[in-house]
């Protein structure tokens, strides 16, 4: 089943087809709660923020926002650093649109693309990618990784920036 | 009217990543992200551009190392959204009681399930506290396990990180010390290479290894020499004389030198064929 029937199942209040989501997405969920948050229970309080929102309100995802497991992974990245940051909350999830340029409709070519991605990370400069993670995973400001790092802030952007374009170069020349 | 003008990649990341409010430090920040914001109710490309963005991020936050959540997770979220277990076709997370605790009927006070014998009751409570105990004991080391599984998943990534991390610091070492590598130095295509030289000295055996490159051919009868100019100020020691190839590289290999000097810099001149006893002006090259 798609991703696109399984939204819509869900949005006519279908229990079994919001157990098939989770049963599909909670994995991947709690994987990114858990590399923001580092903590099992934290972790499992995002996870279950993020269904329960969507199961209570369905609407919050569009088909034209982009795949749902993007989609998941971003907003459940943003509820766990609001959590670091002290429950200052993030741009409005209503707001948030992936684009739809990546395939990642079915298992398959999720699977083909993330493992070009990890690639990718784990050959790109190392301090590009720890800057990349502090930005993303730590859910820290520029200034602050300059403060951390020593770099200037110019650097930490250039970095960041790289890190960025690496990935979707090597993503465009993959197909 | 100010125009409206597209903000920078920086921004517009900045915007995707989201920045903090209300930290005095990050005002600027702020500021850049509203500008972002507003813009891009109105510009389609940037806004196109910021989905793409958002989708390279997702891309990042969905390659973590994958984790399972604890097994009795979905049971609670089930519950938290109302939805019990006999509306969902397939109830596997549902936690089940322990059959074997819970007796099919409730036994008399104080009586015991073997027909004709009676027995204490503070012993048949105290065999239900303690399984009870047991119960939770049974859930606290679970919980433990589940736990350790996961900060193991995830130290197990780290390694793995850590790991791919030193191969490569390995593979560059091996590039760069391996006698099969071939060095170049690359210079400006237009310049003429300056003359330069490498010298690597152990005092405490009075070695010496020294190479050159791109120096000038020497004119009829005259020598490059080599010399170790000793830190306490004594006079320049001679430490060799060589003479370029064709590609102007020479090298000046264990000259003999007395041992433990303390070499301030190292130069060379050029001198009549030979050699000198004493430097002579200028120095062509010179390092220390």
């Amino acid at each position: 089943m798609s991703d696109r029937q399984m939204m819509d199942d869900v949005r006519r209040r279908q229990p079994d087809a919001f157990s098939r989501m989770y049963d599909q997405y909670s994995t991947m969920v709690y994987s990114v709660a858990m590399r923001v948050l580092r903590d099992t229970a934290a972790a499992e309080d995002v996870m279950q923020e993020v269904f329960l929102k969507l199961w209570q309100h369905p609407e919050t995802f569009a088909d034209h926002r982009g795949s749902l497991c993007g989609w998941l992974a971003v907003v459940t990245r943003n509820r766990s650093i609001d959590r670091i940051r002290g429950g200052r909350k993030f741009e409005n999830v209503d707001d948030l649109q992936l684009a739809n340029s990546v395939d990642m409709g079915t298992e398959a070519d999720r699977n083909m693309m993330l493992a070009k991605v990890r690639v990718i990370l784990d050959t790109m400069p190392q301090d590009q990618r720890k800057t990349l993670e502090m930005a993303f995973f730590e859910g820290q400001t520029h200034t602050e990784i300059a403060a951390k790092t020593g770099q200037p802030l110019g650097t930490v952007k250039t970095r960041i920036r790289s890190a960025l374009i690496s990935i979707r170069k090597a993503l465009e020349v993959s197909g | 009217m100010t125009p409206d003008l597209h903000p920078d990649m920086d921004d517009l990341i900045l915007f995707c990543l989201g920045a903090p409010d209300g930290e005095p430090e990050s005002k600027d920040n702020t500021a850049a992200v509203d500008r972002v914001r507003q813009h891009l109710q109105r510009c389609p490309e940037c806004s196109a551009e910021a989905a793409q963005l958002r989708t390279d991020l997702a891309l990042v936050a969905m390659s973590v190392p994958q984790i399972p959540p604890p097994a009795a997770a979905k049971e609670r979220l089930m519950q938290a959204a109302g939805i019990s277990s006999a509306a969902r076709p397939t109830s596997s997370a549902s936690v089940k009681t322990f059959p074997s605790m819970v007796p099919e009927k409730p036994a008399s006070r104080g009586i015991s399930t073997v027909p004709g014998r009676r027995t204490n009751p503070a012993l048949v409570w105290g065999g239900w506290v303690a399984a009870l105990a047991c119960l939770f004991y049974a859930v606290h080391v679970r919980d433990l396990q589940q736990n350790t599984q996961h900060s193991l998943i995830l130290e197990t990534a780290q390694l793995n990180q850590t790991q791919a991390t030193a191969a490569r610091a390995q593979e560059i070492l091996e590039v760069l010390t391996s006698p099969e590598s071939k060095r170049v130095t690359l210079v400006s295509a237009h310049a003429q290479p300056e003359p330069s030289g490498d010298a690597v000295y152990l005092k405490s055996r009075g070695a010496l290894v020294f190479t050159a490159n791109h120096l000038r051919p020497l004119p009829p009868n005259k020598t490059y020499e080599l010399w170790v100019i000793p830190a306490n100020g004594s006079a320049p020691i001679p430490a060799g004389t060589f003479e370029p190839d064709a590609q102007g590289m020479a090298s000046v290999l264990l000259p003999h030198l007395p041992q433990g000097v303390q070499a301030k810099a190292f130069g060379v001149t050029m001198e009549n064929a030979g050699g000198a006893t004493t430097p002579t002006l200028p120095i062509l090259l010179a390092g220390g």
